[in-house]
């Protein structure tokens, strides 16, 4: 019964382990674009991606920060991440991002998802203002490449810290209904072909957990 | 602050638009080409160029004819990031030593404009960072110098020997 039972769970594991092997296929050697305005963590995303550490003093980005092409492990993943710069939030970098998008095969959008929940129309502004470039440069491609979306700042959000895990979805359904992101999603493609993660990274282990999250919505 | 350099530092709240000046001249926010200018200037320069000094948060990258030079004011954004100014400028129009005193004082100026502070203790660090690329364009001078000295001594060998009867 035992031995039953072993063979099963090594099943599962093994199951689980094709499937990261999957997403590191898909992962490998990719160009990534990590944009979005000001403070909304671009820069530890990015510092994560490529060290799998996360920044021990933040620094406001203005000049861009070069990466070089990385190897890390994230638990079983293994990825390399090709070189890609950090970049400033400001419109003003609007350029320096179309660039990074157009050369890109993922491109991660960054908000702030608290002060969206609040209504924060200044951000709204912002992110109508910076949704309709991007999707200007998404039309303009052939090539098109995967898309995210990632809330960030969760943990400010009463109602996050008060939800079971589980329920995340239902945190996440909730979300899309807010007028702001219907629109957000309509500019980067529509639900098909867009993916909304949402989270935080106040620690190494929830940004472990957005970045896993993320991965896992990629169509094997 | 001269007509000659560029700044920017960004807002301390996060939302406002940026400090940034073209020129000379303050860029208002809906002047979207000005304020690009000035992030493609920054983003060329340390794309294509190279860290030429780092300390204590301060850096300074050039590539063949353009600087950058970072640093961070003593103020912290909301988020309670440090903040840097930055300014940008072509080194060929005057001697370093000249250079380095001009940002050095155009940036106390920026940051005061825009309410911001900067430790005494960068002043002296702006002249150290510039005294590196004026080691660095006095070698390459030299290198110069050397490479044409030597061209010039074999091509007239080549030709006295050419030259003989």
């Amino acid at each position: 019964m035992f031995s039953i039972f072993v063979a099963a769970a090594r099943m599962i594991a093994k199951e689980i382990t094709l499937q990261w092997d999957s997403l590191v296929v898909a992962f490998t050697g990719k160009q990534i674009a990590v944009l979005g305005a000001r403070g909304a963590g671009k820069t530890h995303l990015i510092k994560f991606l490529t060290t799998g550490s996360i920044p021990a003093e933040y620094k406001q980005t203005l000049a861009p920060e070069k990466t070089i092409e990385r190897r890390f492990q994230l638990k079983e993943l293994d990825l390399r991440i090709k070189a890609t710069l950090d970049v400033s939030g400001d419109k003003a970098a609007y350029d320096e991002w179309k660039e990074l998008h157009d050369k890109a095969d993922i491109v991660i959008y960054m908000f702030r998802a608290d002060l969206l929940i609040k209504g924060d129309p200044i951000l709204e502004a912002r992110i109508s203002d910076d949704m309709k470039h991007i999707s200007d440069w998404l039309d303009a491609r052939k090539d098109q490449p995967r898309f995210f979306l990632i809330g960030t700042h969760c943990d400010l959000d009463p109602e996050y810290s008060k939800i079971n895990k589980d329920r995340l979805g239902d945190y996440v359904d909730n979300f899309r209904k807010l007028p702001i992101v219907s629109k957000i999603i309509a500019w980067a493609g529509g639900t098909k072909d867009v993916k909304l993660i949402l989270g935080s990274m106040s620690t190494i282990e929830e940004t472990e957990v957005l970045v896993y999250q993320t991965f896992a919505q990629v169509q094997i | 602050m001269t007509s000659s350099y560029n700044y920017w530092a960004q807002a301390l709240d996060n939302s406002s638009p940026d400090h940034i000046i073209l020129n000379g001249k303050e860029t208002l926010p809906e002047d979207q080409k000005s304020r690009s200018q000035v992030a493609s200037q920054v983003s060329n320069i340390i794309k294509k160029g190279t860290r030429l000094f780092e300390g204590s948060g301060l850096r300074l990258t050039v590539d063949s004819h353009q600087f950058v030079i970072e640093i961070p004011s003593i103020e912290v954004d909301v988020a309670g990031r440090t903040a840097p100014i930055i300014c940008a400028g072509d080194f060929r129009d005057a001697s370093i030593d000249h250079i380095a005193s001009e940002v050095s004082e155009s940036l106390l100026v920026f940051a005061s404009k825009i309410n911001r502070t900067l430790s005494p203790e960068y002043s002296e660090l702006t002249f150290k960072a510039f005294e590196v690329l004026k080691k660095k364009l006095r070698t390459r001078r030299l290198l110069l110098l050397t490479f044409s000295v030597v061209s010039i001594a074999l091509l007239l060998q080549a030709i006295s020997y050419l030259m003989r009867p």
